[in-house]
């Protein structure tokens, strides 16, 4: 091996080395400091398949600089294809769910658009005697087959999907924050389109895996950045999210505009902590935070959770029925729940709400009225 | 070959100069102390500089361009013994900040790397680090002796780090030395492998991987402290109370503290928002103090208010313990010889196996705290009204 040669080696390893543990690190910065929702358990299987990728990668360069076989040749490549394909899956599968796609929630749909993954590394690890992605020829050099352009184009579709999807729902974006963070998980494309083009012109360079680290850089800490406002527990917003909320949407409160607000707490908390204990006072509160988030999703709402065991609704515009009918309705919802979930326990909230069409009540004052709401109706509950 | 090694090489460059733009872009001013934010700024323009000419360097060293490379080579070096003085810097802010007070020390400390950017600066002319000839870079006599001082800094981080490790025990901050320890290790390392197997990116990288490792974790920290003290806040406060719930002993049960400044309205009235927003550093800082020695959690749980969360062994005597906090207050008040007040009343309460959730322990270390509140309140206006005690 020459110098120059054993020079380059070195090189790809070491970038693969590097992002192999930057990678890592963020896998561990996922598990601790964030919640366990289904949006940050995807990007850690995303986060993964990267991982794989890239080190399949650096074994592969080894291997081909070193000459190693074809036996091993083969296994490795195909290790590395089918990398490469689960990584754009998981990719797919984050935006998706990022997206809230209800298609995709199910398992139906996920199998649906996966087939095309499974014919793909079906071919893949039948090519060796099928030569229709890649094969050793007589003189044990790499060669690709017809179909090796297949991967590269599933793999672009995959990706072209999830980035159409994003341009869609574009319009969805109502805050300047969420439509930056749309724009930046639909240039994430621009990266393996990049890195295509520059491997045809100079191939056999880390590309792909030096930007995408750099895109995983600029994605996660984007995410950290929206940890600021959420509830690690149940991961809802958090009080500072909340109160943040109240205060930029009391800004605009109109005549025709107005804010609402609902605090909601659980009556008799304690007794489900005593009776059952701690762990399960926390599943209360997820439970209750699921229930409260169905509001956000078919209503809009904005959730929080302020402490405790309260809650906060908060709404701009106008109401489709009494306040009051809200409280019922998540109790009607939280007792479905219940019995769902064969819980041997009933909840039940007590909720206040206040509504403002003046735009110089303050956050304290209208989460004072409606805690003198909450106030009575829980005196009224426990009559 | 050549080509796309060098291309390697540069890709590596490039990527990494992006990604030291984007976390300099995103460094935020509540991720740490002025000092150390402008410090780690620095760290990270060095570090772009260092591989922006190290993108140039790699091209012309290989003759694919034809220009003079001795200013940016001066600039390349200069760039990475100015980059390890500020990493340095930087560890000795977050685990020795008096020290940066110490005059004496710092211009001893700055020496080594004067007097190292004059011998690269003079280098041309004396052969001694480096020089070119034929549009080729050689390696002169006292290289490696550069390289040396440059890597001296990193040791005496090193150093630092391990003494305050040795020094720490709360189990937070202990979390904090690992992320630290990472950012200081693999420049290191990647040093270190330099020096073996030259003409690799392999400092840039390593240097990638520190930052990343301590960004993160600057980040996560907002999500979990409070902005001005930098103490945790209540998000973290839920999160601490449920995990040491999970070890819950009858005769080691958790103490929850609160401590509320007096009269700090009256502070910011009188001496404006910057005064009183000192006052609440200065506070919190004397609590961390305390409690770092113990082990344990302080929050800031909400205007003037402080949480402290502790286990009954770690304190022992409670009312000691609430009587060194107070004192420590009142050396703070002597040294920095305030125009006000400082005054703090203190509650506590044993957290019950009943308790919901924190907020009711809370609730009675609250009540406590009132009645010296009001004892307090009461000593100010006889004060005031001439009886003396």
């Amino acid at each position: 091996m020459t110098d120059i040669t054993r020079a380059y080696m070195m090189t790809y390893i070491s970038v693969v080395v590097i992002c192999d543990i930057c990678g890592i690190t963020i896998l561990s910065r996922l598990s601790e400091d964030m919640g366990s929702e289904e949006e940050l358990k995807r990007f850690v299987r995303f986060i993964m398949s990267y991982i794989a990728f890239v080190s399949s990668n650096g074994v592969c360069v080894y291997a081909n600089v070193n000459r190693i076989g074809v036996f091993l040749g083969t296994i490795f490549t195909i290790i590395n294809l089918s990398a490469v394909c689960f990584c754009v899956f998981e990719w797919f599968l984050f935006i998706e769910n990022k997206l809230e796609s209800k298609f995709l929630a199910k398992t139906k749909g996920r199998l649906l658009f996966a087939f095309p993954l499974f014919v793909l590394i079906i071919i893949l690890v039948s090519s060796p005697w099928t030569k229709l992605v890649f094969y050793y020829d007589a003189a044990g050099m790499f060669q690709r087959g017809p179909l090796y352009i297949a991967i590269i184009g599933m793999s672009g579709i995959y990706l072209l999907h999830a980035s159409f999807h994003l341009l869609i729902n574009l319009k969805y974006a109502d805050t300047p924050k969420k439509r930056r963070e749309h724009i930046i998980l639909m240039l994430f494309l621009v990266f393996p389109i990049t890195a295509g083009i520059i491997d045809y012109i100079i191939p056999h360079l880390p590309v792909l895996e030096l930007l995408a680290l750099l895109g995983i850089v600029v994605i996660f800490t984007g995410m950290q950045n929206e940890q600021i406002y959420v509830d690690t527990l149940t991961g809802l917003h958090n009080r500072r999210g909340a109160s943040e909320y109240l205060q930029e949407h009391l800004f605009y409160a109109s005549p025709d505009n107005p804010v609402h607000i609902f605090i909601v707490d659980v009556d008799d908390f304690k007794k489900v902590n005593d009776l059952y204990g701690h762990a399960e006072g926390d599943n209360v509160m997820k439970l209750i935070a699921s229930v409260i988030n169905e509001f956000h999703n078919e209503y809009g709402f904005y959730t929080a959770r302020w402490g405790g065991d309260e809650f906060v609704l908060l709404f701009e515009g106008e109401l489709d029925c009494e306040p009051s009918a809200i409280i019922e309705r998540l109790n009607r919802r939280l007792q479905e729940k219940c019995e769902e979930l064969t819980k041997p326990y009933n909840l039940k909230l007590s909720g206040g709400y206040s509504s403002t069409y003046d735009r110089r009540i303050t956050e304290e004052a209208i989460f004072k009225s409606a805690d003198e709401v909450l106030y009575e109706n829980k005196k009224k509950n426990l009559v | 070959m050549t080509f796309t090694y060098v291309c390697t090489y540069f890709i590596v460059d490039v990527i990494s100069m992006a990604i030291g733009l984007v976390i300099f872009r995103r460094l935020k001013n509540d991720m740490g102390s002025e000092k150390q934010i402008n410090t780690l700024r620095w760290c990270l323009i060095s570090f772009i500089f260092f591989c922006f000419t190290n993108s140039l360097w790699i091209w012309i060293n290989n003759g694919y361009l034809k220009l003079n490379g001795t200013i940016n080579s001066m600039a390349n070096l200069i760039s990475i013994c100015a980059g390890s003085y500020f990493w340095f810097s930087y560890i000795q802010l977050r685990t020795n900040p008096a020290k940066n007070e110490d005059w004496r020390f710092m211009v001893l400390i700055l020496l080594p790397l004067v007097i190292t950017v004059l011998t690269i600066i003079t280098s041309p002319f004396t052969k001694l680090v480096f020089y070119y000839e034929n549009g080729k870079y050689i390696h002169g006599q006292l290289y490696e002796i550069m390289v040396l001082l440059a890597m001296f800094y990193l040791f005496i981080a090193t150093i630092q780090l391990i003494y305050y490790n040795r020094r720490i025990v709360s189990k937070t901050l202990k979390k904090e030395t690992r992320t630290l320890m990472q950012f200081l290790l693999y420049p290191l390392c990647g040093g270190i492998v330099d020096i073996i197997i030259p003409n690799l990116p392999i400092m840039e990288l390593t240097i990638i991987a520190g930052i990343v490792a301590i960004f993160t974790n600057l980040q996560s920290s907002r999500i979990f402290n409070d902005s001005l003290t930098g103490v945790a806040n209540r998000n973290r406060v839920e999160e601490y109370y449920s995990e040491q719930m999970e070890h819950y002993s009858k005769d080691n049960p958790l103490y929850v503290i609160i401590a509320d400044v007096d009269g700090l309205k009256n502070i910011n009235d009188e001496f404006g928002h910057y005064e009183g927003n000192q006052a609440l550093r200065m506070i919190s800082n004397s609590l961390k103090h305390i409690i770092n020695e113990r082990d344990g959690l302080v929050a800031r749980w909400g205007g003037d208010e402080f949480l402290i969360i502790t286990t009954k062994h770690r304190v022992g005597n409670i009312d000691d313990f609430i009587h060194e906090i107070l004192v420590e207050n009142m050396e703070k008040e002597k040294t920095h010889n305030l125009p006000y007040y400082l005054q703090l009343s203190i509650g506590y309460s044993e957290v019950l196996m009943e308790d919901k959730s924190i907020e009711e322990a809370v609730a009675r270390a609250d009540r406590m705290m009132y009645t010296f509140k009001e004892e307090h309140r009461k000593k100010a206006r006889e004060k005031r009204a001439g009886i003396f005690v």
